[in-house]
């Protein structure tokens, strides 16, 4: 059933995605658009297992994928590689405050952003590098502005984040 | 012992397991892009309705946040007019090719004039999403090959480009929009007749490629020159309105130059689209009246040249 409810809750965000944010509603800033897909799967990698984590980074990303002209599996390779590197490094740092897990959205969405920018610079030569940099920076710091809203909704339905000090 | 063996053991496995995601979407990416396209183009229809009813709450919507406003300022007034003035002049440039082509090129017109005698069939579609990713610039529609939509088909509004359908499926297809990366169109300046080609940026203008610096022009461009199609390559028709010469990009050491441009067509706000779809129908496709977004069944309306779609202003 959660599955269910996650996978619904992926297209619905996709369908916001490509319909209603693209108009300022508040969720547009210069035609960029915040993620939704990646706090989800930040805060999931934080709080389940390693495998759940990967699932739902493997959803997330398909739902991206479906409505973006992208190749097929790019943003769900993306997507579950973060749930994977987050889910194996979780135990090895303090990520209790909510301030610790933003930054780790922070860095998610950067290497989401900046990943995307570099193979769409390596494939069409005709990008404008301004206006990519310029989309990386603002994107990550829309999704930083919605992640905590995201945050307090999750907290509701997920397990407490786990710290265990292997040191 | 047997505990801390298990211990010792399981996260690796757990690890191996967590991998079959990745090498899930690893595969999907292996797939060639025209088929993985059309199973996704598949997988997305049954949304088409929940797309069109988010976006017309999105504009409504939006227009409530814009009217608000403009009841003080006369904003609304004013983009109204603006809209107008894009519209009549994007015509202008139309009426201007058309004049040339007379003056001038008597012969090619008769070609011309038997090339679009080819059976062309206008097709109204609505926008029903934009792409997910912001680096990305294209649009769902929502009619595809049942409604005689093929690949390549080229797609107008406001009377100028918007780009072409990049992939079909069988009730939505995937418009490729001229500032999208991926787009290459062959083009040519109204003014000097120097050739080159329309490339996408990612961002809000194009950029004009391979602009000869020893042209008979002597690469002598300025600023408001207008960008109209050119025949080559066999997808876009001549003479069709792309963009206007923002700015001048100066390339030191290369033979070429390169012009930013301002697209002709403002995309925000773009509502519907027509698509010059080439091929003809055939049996059991789907007839679609262009002056009805649900006409399944009534025969097609021949287009008028001067046809207003575009944004719903």
């Amino acid at each position: 059933m959660l599955w269910v409810i996650l996978a619904a809750t992926a297209l619905f965000i996709a369908i916001l995605e490509t319909t209603t944010f693209p108009y300022n509603l508040g969720g547009n800033f210069l035609g960029i658009k915040p993620d939704l897909f990646l706090p989800i799967t930040v805060f999931c990698a934080l709080r389940l297992e390693l495998l759940q984590a990967s699932l739902v980074g493997l959803v997330m990303g398909l739902a991206w994928d479906l409505f973006s002209n992208d190749p097929v599996g790019l943003h769900s390779s993306f997507f579950v590689g973060i749930a994977l590197i987050v889910g194996l490094l979780k135990d090895k740092f303090y990520n209790g405050p909510i301030l610790v897990q933003l930054l780790v959205v922070l860095i998610a969405s950067l290497i989401h952003r900046g990943g995307c920018a570099i193979i769409l610079g390596l494939t069409y030569h005709s990008v404008d590098p301004l206006s990519v940099l310029w989309k990386v920076f603002m994107g990550t710091l829309l999704t930083l502005a919605v992640a905590p809203g995201l945050y307090f909704l999750l907290k509701k339905f997920l397990p407490p984040v786990r710290w265990k000090d292997v040191s | 012992m047997k505990r801390w063996r298990s211990r010792r053991h399981n996260p690796p496995r757990k690890i191996l397991l967590a991998l079959i995601p990745l090498v899930i979407s690893l595969a999907l990416l292996s797939l060639p892009f025209a088929f993985s396209d059309k199973i996704r183009l598949l997988a997305g229809s049954p949304f088409k309705p929940v797309q069109k009813t988010f976006l017309k709450a999105g504009r409504g919507v939006n227009r409530a946040f814009v009217w608000v406003p403009a009841s003080w300022t006369a904003a609304s007034k004013v983009k109204e007019l603006e809209g107008e003035v894009q519209r009549l002049q994007n015509r202008l440039v139309q009426r201007e090719v058309a004049v040339a082509r007379l003056q001038t090129e008597l012969a090619s017109v008769t070609e011309y004039y038997k090339e679009i005698k080819v059976p062309q069939r206008p097709l109204l579609a609505h926008v029903i999403g934009y792409d997910v990713s912001d680096f990305r610039k294209t649009f769902l529609i929502d009619v595809g090959s049942r409604h005689g939509v093929a690949k390549d088909s080229v797609v107008l509004a406001q009377d100028a480009l918007v780009g072409r359908v990049s992939s079909v499926g069988p009730y939505t297809s995937r418009v490729l929009l001229i500032t999208d990366p991926a787009s290459r169109v062959p083009a040519r300046i109204l003014e000097t007749s120097d050739l080159g080609v329309v490339e996408g940026t990612s961002g809000g203008l194009c950029r004009l490629k391979y602009l000869p610096k020893w042209s008979t022009s002597g690469g002598k461009v300025q600023k408001g020159f207008r960008v109209v199609s050119a025949p080559i390559g066999g997808i876009y028709p001549d003479s069709l309105y792309i963009a206007t010469v923002a700015d001048d990009v100066e390339e030191e050491g290369t033979p070429y130059k390169t012009l930013k441009l301002k697209p002709g067509v403002d995309f925000t706000g773009l509502d519907t689209v027509l698509i010059l779809s080439t091929p003809p129908l055939q049996d059991g496709q789907e007839l679609r009246n262009i002056t009805s977004s649900k006409g399944s069944g009534q025969t097609p309306v021949p287009l008028a040249s001067g046809s207003t779609a575009g944004s719903r202003r």
